[in-house]
């Protein structure tokens, strides 16, 4: 059963349109790697290479293409169905909801994971040939992108089934509160899933990137998990209690 | 005599005094019925509650009161009664890239059955779509969708089908050919609950209905039965004799009849009391030297009934 | 049949059997007001919808909150100008002027296009009432021209406003009022230009990708992509490729051009990293002019090729 709802989730998911424009963001870190490589003749010092990478994972990656290509892949997961009424035929079923919740997120955050991660991957390796232990600083950046992956996307799915405008309280999210108030108001890094994945991500690495502000892993793990379980709860519970909009 | 410990065995479906309201407006009104084996007709103007109603029935939408029980079980919060029953929904949208045949087995996996593509074949062979089953829904006309549906439904071999307007926008041979397949899905034994605003259907299909206006429960059985028991409203006849308006005269002096009327070529009698007059009118006619060449009840029809029940 | 005949139509073809009744309905034979009057009209009222108005108050949150926002800072510059401008005899510098205006407020105009973009062009391709447009005197290019200069003139209120307060706050501020208009008053082309700029670049922009899509919530997404992506990837970009590629690499974001030419006509100093970059006022304007007539072009050939 669930590997059928995978199954269409997965087909849903990689409508033409739509992994058109996420593979079109997704190449971005790697152009701007073969740039790098490329471009500059002071590129090259193994500190800059790290550097670079450092701010490429953040200001880029991190900061913007996972969450959005999680909101993208979150809400689309119930989204559609739920729009057009088709998410009757996936419910009339004898399958169990916290199944059915797992399989649309495991799609989601899979499907997130292949697109970003593969991303990081490939920017990575560009950027980091020939350093040494380069390979653990990118392991570091691909465990806190997983991470992400999947606290985003339990979010995000969730998100989906409690309001109907999801897309847009997902941009808000990211935007107003992961950015302009987190760079106003330090304590909301707890809240932050931006701040959960640079923890886990700065911890995975070897000589990843710690400063003052990062939070510690174990908070970092705590309170993603914290965030990832509750976010699957309530999809579970939403769903279990799914009823049809008032026609009129 | 029930014991009040051991409750009754539960029909397939059993509605006991649901209501739904959202807010202010009440859509289902304190409903209550049983149903077995069979087809019944859900009738009703639109806006009557008749998806609501439908749609508590198919644990989408919980019960503001009272209980509604399905395959044995509560129909809320029981993804277990999926099993007993196969549902049609109203709304168009079906996977339109999927062929027939993939849907089919799309929900024939999702039943988690053992062998999904031979219980799709099987599925699409009872809905006639078998020569179409591998053309994309999307090219499939209204009537096959509606076709393409019901087979989803049926793929798991359900004892309870629930379908929600499934003749609209049928053409009358598709029509047709849908009614003969939900009478032989009755004849199975199956409980088939099906919704309509179009008397026609209903008549020919149903061998009940259940009546709903405005939320409540206007009336339920057979509806010639209930016909019959609408009292306060005077049963009609035309009457064709030799001499109508001598037939007239005679017929306005029994207690029976309260209203003659004529018209060109025929009687139109009301009459308080159907039995009385039926077994009255021969001899009345013979008194008179009257001949009687035509005697049929007008308002026998659902549309009739129908409308009486509207107004109420 | 005893109906009522008012005017008996001879029909090809009547027979005995039937005949088609004039039951009154009669042609507008009246002036018809043309192309420009429909043109005005839609402007008209795609220039209230940016703000919500003839809708529910639900759509009016976002856009007049924006400009409320918008707003604040202009009001909190007219209140430090009023209180530094007399205690400390205007030695200390205004943080909030014209010429970095843009810079510390393009992120409402952001969100004011995401917000306010897809509704102009999302919902009638959503509801599929395009054909009813493209039928009457309105031509097709004619309809994109009109959203977009709706959407222009919204932005231009919420440029225009909070400087013009601005404005009246400086002149009024100071001790010596007509001095002080006299300053200001040079300024204004360059208000004036680097607010109509900043319009039509964004509003081209944001036209362009909401148009491609009906689906609104997309379509914003798509439009905070662009804005914000491409502000952080030339940022990186600049700071990876060395030399004069390295430089004018910034100019790949729309904000940093628009933020770089607010400040050539200022005669200022743009913000990092644009400053140390150097470029050209010139190249600014060249820029501004290419991403306007190129967002432009690919909203009129989208509007040209749209199936109606």
């Amino acid at each position: 059963m669930i590997v059928e709802v995978a199954r269409v989730t997965a087909r849903q998911l990689l409508g033409r349109r739509r992994t058109l424009v996420i593979g079109l963001l997704v190449v971005l870190p790697v152009l701007l790697a073969l740039v790098y490589r490329v471009g500059g003749s002071e590129n090259g010092s193994i500190a800059g290479d790290r550097e670079f990478l450092a701010g490429l994972f953040d200001a880029l990656i991190i900061t913007i293409l996972l969450p959005l290509v999680a909101l993208l892949m979150g809400t689309a997961a119930f989204g559609a169905e739920i729009e057009d009424g088709t998410v009757i035929y996936l419910l009339a079923k004898p399958m169990g909801r916290l199944r059915l919740v797992l399989a649309k997120l495991a799609v989601a955050a899979g499907l997130t994971l292949i697109l970003v991660g593969g991303s990081t991957l490939v920017a990575g390796l560009i950027v980091l040939a020939g350093v040494p232990d380069g390979l653990s600083l990118l392991v570091g950046y691909l465990v806190g992108v997983a991470a992400g992956t999947v606290i985003y996307g339990a979010v995000f799915v969730a998100l989906s089934l409690v309001t109907g405008r999801a897309l847009i309280a997902g941009l808000i999210y990211v935007l107003l509160w992961e950015g302009v108030l987190a760079s106003l108001f330090a304590g909301i890094r707890v809240l932050s899933i931006r701040q959960y994945v640079l923890g886990i991500a700065a911890a995975a690495g070897v000589g990843g990137r710690v400063t003052a502000d990062t939070l510690p892993v174990g908070s970092a793990i705590a309170l993603g998990a914290l965030v990832l379980v509750g976010a699957v709860v309530i999809a579970f519970r939403r769903l279990q209690s799914f009823e049809v909009p008032q026609a009129d | 005599m029930n014991d009040p410990m051991t409750p009754a065995p539960l029909a397939p479906i059993e509605v006991r005094n649901v209501s739904r309201w959202y807010g202010n407006v009440v859509a289902v009104n304190d409903i209550s019925f049983s149903l077995g084996a069979g087809v019944t007709g859900l009738l009703g103007p639109n806006g009557a509650g008749k998806s609501t109603l439908l749609h508590l029935m198919s644990g989408f939408l919980r019960p503001s009161a009272g209980s509604v029980y399905v395959g044995g079980g509560p129909a809320w919060h029981r993804p277990e009664l999926y099993r007993q029953v196969g549902l049609v929904p109203e709304r168009e949208a079906v996977y339109s890239f999927l062929t027939g045949f993939e849907f089919a087995r799309f929900n024939a996996r999702l039943q988690g059955l053992p062998d999904p593509d031979r219980a799709a074949t099987r599925a699409m062979d009872l809905v006639g779509l078998t020569d179409a089953q591998h053309r994309q829904i999307g090219t499939y006309s209204k009537g096959m969708r509606q076709r393409a549906k019901v087979a989803g439904a049926l793929v798991h071999d359900p004892p309870v089908l629930l379908l929600d307007e499934p003749f609209n926008g049928m053409d009358p041979r598709q029509r047709l050919s849908m009614m003969e397949l939900l009478g032989r899905m009755a004849g199975e034994g199956r409980t088939i609950l099906f919704s309509s605003h179009i008397l026609e259907e209903v008549e020919r299909l149903a061998q009940q209905v259940l009546v709903v206006v405005a939320g409540r429960l206007a009336a339920s059985g057979d509806f010639r039965a209930i016909r019959k028991l609408m009292t306060d409203r005077p049963h009609e006849f035309t009457v064709r004799s030799s001499d109508n308006r001598r037939l007239a005269t005679a017929l306005i002096g029994h207690p029976a009849v309260f209203g003659v009327e004529l018209a060109s070529g025929f009687l139109v009698v009301r009459s308080s009391d159907f039995a009385a007059f039926a077994g009255a009118i021969a001899g009345i006619a013979r008194a008179a030297g009257v001949s009687l060449f035509e005697l049929r009840p007008t308002d026998e029809s659902l549309d009739r009934v129908f409308s009486y029940l509207v107004q109420r | 049949m005893t109906g009522q005949v008012t005017e008996r139509t001879t029909a090809p073809g009547e027979t005995a059997a039937g005949s088609i009744y004039d039951l009154g309905y009669q042609h507008y034979l009246g002036r018809r007001l043309g192309r420009r009057a429909a043109f005005v009209a839609l402007y008209v009222e795609s220039l209230r919808a940016c703000f919500g108005l003839g809708r529910p108050g639900r759509s009016k949150i976002v856009p007049v909150g924006l400009l409320v926002i918008a707003l604040l800072p202009a009001v909190i510059a007219i209140a430090v100008e009023a209180l530094l401008g007399g205690i400390a005899g205007g030695r200390v510098r205004n943080p909030i002027r014209y010429d970095n205006y843009f810079g510390a407020t393009f992120q409402i105009l952001v969100l004011f296009v995401a917000a306010q973009g897809p509704e102009l062009v999302g919902r009638d391709q959503r509801h599929h009432v395009l054909s009813l447009y493209f039928s009457r005197a309105l031509k097709r290019l004619d309809y994109a021209l009109a959203k977009l200069a709706a959407l222009v003139s919204a932005l231009l209120i919420l440029l225009l406003l909070p400087q013009a307060a601005i404005f009246v706050g400086k002149v009024l501020g100071g001790k010596d009022v007509a001095a002080a208009f006299g300053d200001n008053v040079v300024l204004l082309p360059a208000i004036i230009l680097s607010s109509v700029a900043a319009a039509i670049a964004m509003a081209a922009l944001a036209l362009a990708l909401a148009s491609l899509t009906p689906r609104r919530a997309y379509a914003t997404a798509a439009i905070f992509a662009v804005f914000y992506i491409s502000v952080a990837a030339a940022g990186i970009a600049h700071f990876a490729v060395h030399g004069d590629l390295g430089r004018y690499i910034l100019l790949v974001a729309p904000t940093n051009i628009l933020e770089g030419l607010t400040a050539w006509l200022f005669n200022a100093v743009p913000d990092a990293p644009l400053a140390d970059a150097a470029i050209g006022g010139g190249i600014y304007a060249l820029a501004t002019l290419v991403l306007a007539g190129s967002a432009i072009a690919v909203l009129l050939r989208r509007y040209a090729r749209i199936a109606a």
